[in-house]
């Protein structure tokens, strides 16, 4: 029971952080945030692609290996687009926020877990309202917009936006190789590629600047044996 | 080697700002840039390492712009290109044996290339970002051999710089729409090239010392479908990249006025999408460009 009140009590805190913060404002993030230019230019950048994309273009098979910037070395960006990082660094900072009871690892891995959860899930939809069929693989009709490109944008702009430009060079470098691979390997058009990209760092950015607008506190359960408690944290 | 040199003085205020490759210019600052050059282009369509044809232009090229801030945020640029003693060739075999092979000169102004800048406020110091416009009309629909670019061009770019005291990182995310070409061959046949979009990254780190600074210049970009049309054959591609690598010196002799030297080469690869796959097949567009360029800061 004290378990199930102590979870309770979190995903409440949440929920009530701030007088506007909700799983609402985060949805909506890239259009009510600063965000808001990234989602205007990616999108501006996706119409000027789809423009000229003619309709015709089912293949079912491979490009000629000379249009293939990666050549065979696609898959990496296949595995790697596949959440796992964002998983990783998701899974890894919560972990250690718990145990070490740093707050600003449960801050960053919960971030990170929210950006990741809310890009995925547009994505789904879009992919099921769309179906478009994929160049490559044309039995296959989730190729807008490209999942893997969400993923690691999203890894990367919460990346940048935690750790500062370095390691979001890094990281949007990587996200970039994912991003083309897919291209690389059939899997998808530009115009998926772009929308993807421009979900995943609309949301890894705008759920950062709901982060920065409020959220003044936060409660976290703390367990131990036989009970457990309650750390308030108040941001300034 | 023929160059069209003009010099021209003026004095005005200090100048180190533009040994930048995104120099900000303050309000009424005019900048006039007078370049030379040799350009060469090379299209090549092979099948199992048999050249089916290819095509190639170069010459050398001019180039003059001017750039006016309007505002200490605005500022408009115009750029004209022409092109003297070319030679444009059209090679054909294999398959397209039956088409004859052709020799031209090749010259003319390319249409002029209009571009606005406007610099958001800075998030940070010795950051920047703009935002950038430009725009090429098309004025005629030329001949094979013409320098005239036959087609609308339009791009929208953000670009971002971050400056150090002797270091400076600086890109582009760029989205190109280049409208439908026509081509009016020898015969008065046209080839059709339709439109397409490209769009791609830019990455230029660079060094500035006082008076001196020099840049890597480096792009990749990703292209929708890219498809040409004759009497005599057609291509279909699906997708397309391209890769440039360039170098760019600048150097600052006067407190207004500077030679800048640049280096620029791309390699372009287009998917074919009706050719069989067990043929090897490459469809290349290469161009190459080195410029020497006098510029000064009114």
């Amino acid at each position: 029971m004290k378990l199930i009140s102590l979870l309770a009590l979190f995903i409440l805190s949440n929920q009530v952080q701030s007088k506007e913060l909700s799983w609402y404002s985060d949805l909506t993030s890239p259009v009510t945030t600063d965000a808001k230019y990234i989602t205007m230019g990616g999108l501006a950048s996706t119409l000027m692609v789809y423009a000229n994309k003619s309709n015709r273009t089912y293949r079912k098979r491979e490009s000629f290996a000379e249009a293939q910037p990666f050549g065979k070395y696609g898959i990496i960006g296949d595995i790697m687009g596949r959440g796992v990082l964002n998983a990783t660094y998701a899974i890894g900072y919560l972990a250690h926020g718990y145990y070490s009871e740093n707050m600003k690892s449960v801050q960053n891995g919960e971030h990170m877990a929210k950006a990741s959860i809310y890009t995925t899930s547009i994505i789904m939809l879009t992919k099921m309202l769309v179906s478009e069929r994929r160049p490559g693989y044309p039995d296959d009709d989730s190729s807008f917009p490209s999942g893997h490109s969400a993923a690691s944008f999203a890894f990367a702009s919460v990346v940048t936006a935690r750790h500062g430009w370095y390691w979001g060079g890094a990281a949007y470098s990587i996200a970039s190789f994912i991003s083309i691979s897919r291209i690389n390997d059939d899997f998808h058009y530009l115009h998926d590629v772009i929308a993807g990209a421009t979900i995943g760092a609309a949301y890894g950015w705008g759920t950062y600047y709901n982060y920065k607008k409020g959220k003044p506190y936060f409660l976290n359960p703390i367990f131990v044996d036989n009970g457990g408690g309650l750390n308030v944290t108040w941001s300034y | 080697m023929k160059f069209i040199i003009l010099l021209f003085l003026f004095s005005n205020t200090y100048a180190f700002e533009y040994l930048s490759i995104l120099p900000k210019l303050e309000k009424g600052q005019k900048v006039l840039t007078f370049s030379s050059g040799l350009y060469s282009q090379e299209k090549t369509y092979e099948k199992d390492s048999q050249v089916i044809d290819l095509t190639n232009q170069e010459g050398y090229l001019q180039k003059f712009t001017y750039q006016k801030a309007h505002s200490d945020r605005f500022s408009y640029e115009i750029e004209f290109s022409v092109l003297v003693a070319g030679k444009y060739n059209e090679t054909y075999s294999g398959d397209l044996s039956f088409i004859d092979d052709k020799k031209h000169s090749s010259y003319g102004l390319r249409e002029p290339l209009f571009k606005s800048y406007y610099w958001l406020e800075s998030p940070k110091a010795n950051f920047n970002h703009i935002l950038f416009a430009s725009f090429r009309p098309k004025l005629t629909e030329p001949k094979a051999h013409e320098f005239y670019s036959g087609r609308n061009e339009i791009t929208l770019s953000y670009l971002y710089i971050y400056q150090d005291k002797h270091f400076e990182v600086s890109g582009e995310l760029f989205s190109t729409l280049y409208g439908k070409k026509e081509i009016v061959l020898d015969s008065g046949a046209e080839d059709t090239i339709e439109s397409f979009t490209e769009v791609g990254l830019k990455f230029n780190p660079g060094i500035i010392l006082d008076n001196f600074s020099i840049h890597i210049l480096s792009t990749y970009s990703s292209m929708t479908d890219y498809n040409t049309a004759n009497k005599d054959f057609q291509r279909s591609s699906d997708k397309g990249y391209a890769v440039e690598i360039g170098v760019r010196t600048n150097w600052k002799y006067s407190k207004n006025k500077g030679l800048t030297f640049s280096y620029l080469e791309r390699e372009t690869y287009f998917n074919s999408i009706e050719e069989d796959i067990t043929r090897n097949i490459e469809y290349e567009d290469d161009s190459e460009e080195y410029m020497l360029s006098w510029w000064i800061l009114l």
